[in-house]
């Protein structure tokens, strides 16, 4: 006996037509073709009959007074398989045909769905064409395929590196993750924020607040380029004061949003009233990024020697003959790094080199991914190992793939800007200075690591960072692994288990 | 003028106990005091103040003010100070410094403190007078503890043994290990240009050796004690020898809230009355869980328990208070660095019952000048205290077997010897330890 049954389609034309008022006065009973064309070209996609705020839901929106726009929320995808996003601005509305929003799986959302196929949370960062024109005004509303989900009476409007910040921080959700499920996204996110983080660093300005015994001829130019906190900076200069003082090095101090940059100008102008050294501070209006920073150092730095510093790298306590000699001696044309130790005096790395991981996602979908893993790391060869013995353990390190830290490496002003200086392409901060070695290797400039130069790299650990930074560094990773992967230089997983 | 015979000694403090009073400045004082008054040196006194507390001691514009109606005692006043690396980077300061320095040209400086002082003042000197002689004076555990310089850590309530940067974290989550790492060798980088280092006790010289000082640039030289003793006195006890007197800061680590809870338990085991009066000021200083250790210690406490809190005292009044006492205890949880009310209760031949902790341990010999017991063991000091109350033959014993610390006459001779040889020679490393 054959238990199949004949499955009746029927639409239901008194239904469509009560439930949507405005279609009742153009059709009548007699109009069922009609109709049903209505709900097959206009009433399907417009999802007619749906209460739409249970399938499809904007959790925030940030708002720059330069025209951007950052949403998150989530949808049904069987219901909205894309989004259209259209944003309305006092009386003006914005349609953006182009945006791409980035999906990730919502677990929350996907529960309450029963969509456990598709991801359901969306990130969407769009911007007017014509930001310098852009007109605030207290009304915002925001469309999704034309159906109003948020509207602000009172609408906040960030200025842009504040935006930008907090869009940051709101990918944090996605940065958290495993890259294999996010580096898709991390790549169409890293393009969309680049133009601006390009119009935020234009916007910065550097202004000198501090020139001590700008005269001295100087051989090496140290630049430090410190973001937010200089409480180690003094510290630092104090570890370097006697060498300072009597060496032909000036050292230039570029603030990124360094908070009461005139009270340490001051201190540093005491500081110079018992350490006569050379050094001149250069505070930036906002947080110029760590390849600005350090780009604008060099452009007004006066030694032929470039040395790139960070504020919590110190000199060995004893034999600090060697490491100081690094600060004066000229690398040629090559790029010269340091070791670099921790605090309690083991390896912290002897250069690093990038690798490239096959990594995925649930779905399937693979990619490349670049991680940055760091020579010598782990070894036990304490700060006054014996130089032949940490030779010997060095020695294995294959130089064509080695590349310094920013943490401490040195160029010569003129390969520095032969190389067009580190990239800003990179938000904030992360991977320029890989990106930067990368670069020198294609290019056959020489890298050395120099084993002499032995520094301590206080920096901090089991410290939390922002939800803003874990975005940058992950929308960099991705910027990072798009652009080089595949390259030369880079090693790949397997490779990565057999070295130092 | 400097006599050509005489040596300038510039002494150094944080504050003067004219603008506040305390152990480190009243060991400063005293030693400028001796200083100025022999024939030997040409003494002058400079003291760090928190310019913000005392804002009457800082003139407008200036850093170095004169105080009134003194001959060579100045104030240095400051309105920044960073707590954490002890430096002041102010440009207006150093230039007078500076300035104070070359005027005043000393031969020896004598620094008692680094708060309010600066560790680049130690810089400046040898900067400015790249000859003169360094000696400091270690009056607390500041430059490898930074929980204001007890070593007891707060959160455990015991003393710290091992001032190691992963430990200095457990007080300070907020910190990390590499910053204790950067504060240690900061101060040892200062410390590299002192010629030598003095310290009241052995206890406190043995940690800053192991910290990183070197043993040839200690020496030890107990504070000097200055009698005021009237002639022909003699000793005397109350009726009951049930009076027991606490003598310090109400502040945390001082031990209050064990001994009242000793106090308790000892009431508790006799139907004789007990008195307990605490003579101490700060108590505004007391963090809220410590005054809920000592009122939960009061409560329902029983009848026959006394407790009085007699309000700060000065060491003009101390010697009478003593003596309305019958038996000191100084119950101290963090490791004191020398116990100045030791000195004062073995004035009034006082016995005292002193916990084992720091510059105590080597100070009171148990059963003979004092009697001693764990530190923070509240059973430990309960069973003393039960065992003083009434026992006149051990109070005789013992008040006949104390003796008073070095005088201060005897402590500047050591001082002035050190400072002496430091300038005979600048390869030598003097040495001075004294029992007591």
């Amino acid at each position: 006996m054959n238990m199949m049954t004949e499955v009746l389609k029927e639409f239901s034309f008194d239904e469509y037509i009560a439930t949507n008022s405005d279609l009742a006065e153009h059709f009548t009973d007699r109009d069922k073709e009609e109709i049903f064309n209505h709900f097959q070209e206009f009433g399907s996609a417009e999802r007619r009959g749906i209460h739409l705020n249970d399938y499809l839901y904007i959790d925030a929106v940030l708002c720059s007074d330069k025209g951007d726009f950052f949403i998150t929320g989530w949808a049904d995808r069987r219901i909205f398989p894309t989004i259209e996003i259209s944003v309305q601005v006092g009386y003006v509305k914005y349609r953006f045909a182009d945006a791409r929003p980035c999906w990730y799986d919502r677990a929350d959302v996907n529960a309450v769905l029963g969509d456990h196929d598709q991801p359901s949370g969306f990130i969407a960062l769009v911007r007017v064409d014509d930001p310098q024109h852009f007109l605030v005004h207290s009304a915002l509303s925001v469309f999704i395929n034309g159906v109003p989900l948020h509207r602000q009476n009172v609408a906040r409007w960030l200025s842009s590196e504040r935006f930008l910040q907090e869009a940051l921080g709101a990918c944090a959700i996605l940065a958290d993750r495993p890259i294999g499920e996010t580096l898709a996204s991390g790549k169409i996110l890293h393009r969309q924020f680049l133009p601006l983080w390009q119009r935020v660093q234009q916007g910065m300005k550097f202004a000198k607040v501090l020139a001590v015994d700008s005269e001295r001829k100087v051989r090496s130019s140290i630049v430090i380029t410190i973001y937010r906190k200089a409480d180690m900076l003094l510290v630092q200069l104090s570890e370097l004061a006697e060498f300072l003082e009597r060496a032909a090095v000036e050292v230039i101090v570029v603030l990124n949003d360094v908070a009461n940059a005139a009270a340490l100008a001051e201190e540093v102008m005491a500081f110079c009233q018992i350490h006569p050294i050379a050094i001149s501070i250069y505070n930036c209006t906002g947080n110029s990024g760590f390849s600005a920073g350090n780009n604008f150092g060099a452009s007004v730095a006066r030694g032929d020697v470039l040395v790139f510093m960070n504020p919590d790298v110190f000199p060995p306590l004893e034999n600090a003959e060697g490491s100081l000699g690094y600060l004066l001696s000229d690398p040629g044309d090559g790029l010269h790094g340091a070791m670099l130790y921790y605090g309690d005096g083991l390896l912290m790395h002897s250069g690093m080199y990038v690798v490239q991981d096959l990594v995925f996602d649930a779905k399937g979908a693979t990619d490349l991914a670049l991680r940055v893993e760091h020579f010598g790391k782990g070894l036990t060869l304490d700060i006054d190992a014996d130089k032949q013995a940490l030779g010997r353990a060095i020695a294995t390190i294959p130089q064509q793939i080695c590349i310094p830290s920013a943490a401490l490496w040195k160029i010569r002003k003129k390969q520095f800007a032969k190389m067009g200086g580190l990239s800003t392409d990179y938000i904030y901060a992360y991977y320029e200075d890989a990106a930067l070695g990368l670069d020198a290797l294609a290019e056959g400039v020489r890298v050395t690591i120099d084993t002499s130069a032995r520094w301590i790299h206080m920096e901090g650990v089991g410290k939390s960072m922002p939800p803003h930074v874990r975005s940058f560094m992950w929308l960099n990773r991705a910027r990072f692994s798009a652009q080089y992967a595949g390259t030369p230089h880079v090693v790949d997983t397997l490779m990565d288990q057999s070295l130092l | 003028m400097t006599s050509p015979s005489k040596l300038k000694y510039l002494t150094v403090a944080l504050y003067h106990p004219r603008v506040m009073k305390g152990g480190a400045q009243y060991v400063a004082k005293d030693l400028h005091d001796m200083a100025d008054a022999g024939d030997d040196f040409e003494a002058v006194l400079l003291a760090g103040i928190d310019g913000r507390m005392f804002p009457q001691y800082v003139k407008v514009g200036s850093v170095i003010t004169a105080l009134p109606e003194t001959q060579n005692e100045y104030i240095l006043g400051g309105f920044k100070f960073d707590d954490f690396y002890h430096v002041v980077h102010d440009p207006r300061r150093n230039k007078m410094l500076a300035r104070f320095l070359e005027d005043h040209r000393p031969d020896v400086i004598h620094i008692h403190h680094s708060l309010w002082v600066g560790l680049e003042f130690i810089e400046l000197c040898r900067k400015v007078l790249p000859d003169v002689k360094i000696i400091y004076t270690l009056h607390e555990y500041l430059a490898m503890c930074y929980s204001q310089g007890q070593l007891f850590r707060y959160h455990e309530r015991a003393i710290c043994h091992q001032a190691a940067p992963d430990q200095c974290v457990k007080c300070f989550p907020g910190r990390s290990v590499e910053e204790f790492m950067l504060r240690k060798r900061f101060f040892q980088r200062a410390f590299e240009k002192v010629d030598h280092f003095i310290s009241p006790s052995a206890y406190l010289a043995e940690r800053f050796i192991e910290w990183g000082i070197p043993r040839a640039k200690m020496s030890v030289i107990p504070n000097g004690h200055r009698t005021s003793r009237p002639a022909g006195w003699t000793p005397a006890h109350s009726e009951d020898l049930n009076i027991f007197g606490y003598f310090g800061q109400f502040v945390d680590a001082k031990g209050i809230d064990v001994l009242l809870q000793a106090a308790r338990t000892a009431a508790e085991a006799t139907d004789k009355p007990v008195e307990v009066k605490i003579f101490g000021g700060n108590k505004s200083h007391a963090s809220p869980d410590y005054l809920a250790r000592i009122d939960k210690a009061l409560a329902d406490a029983p009848a026959n328990l006394r407790v009085s809190e007699m309000g700060a005292y000065s060491r003009e009044n101390v010697f009478d208070l003593m003596n309305s006492v019958d038996w000191v205890v100084v119950p101290s949880v963090w490791p004191e660095t020398f116990g100045l009310v030791v000195s004062e209760a073995w004035e009034a031949r006082r016995p005292i019952l002193a916990s084992r902790a720091g510059g105590l341990i080597e100070r009171i010999e148990d059963r003979k000048n004092g009697l001693s017991f764990a530190p923070g063991s509240v059973s430990g000091l309960a069973q003393l205290m039960t065992e003083c109350i009434g026992n006149a033959p051990l109070w005789d014993t013992i008040s006949a077997q104390v003796e008073d610390e070095i005088s201060l006459d005897l402590a500047w001779s050591r001082h002035a010897e050190l400072a002496k040889s430091l300038m005979m020679s600048a390869h030598a490393h003097p040495q001075i330890a004294l029992a007591g």
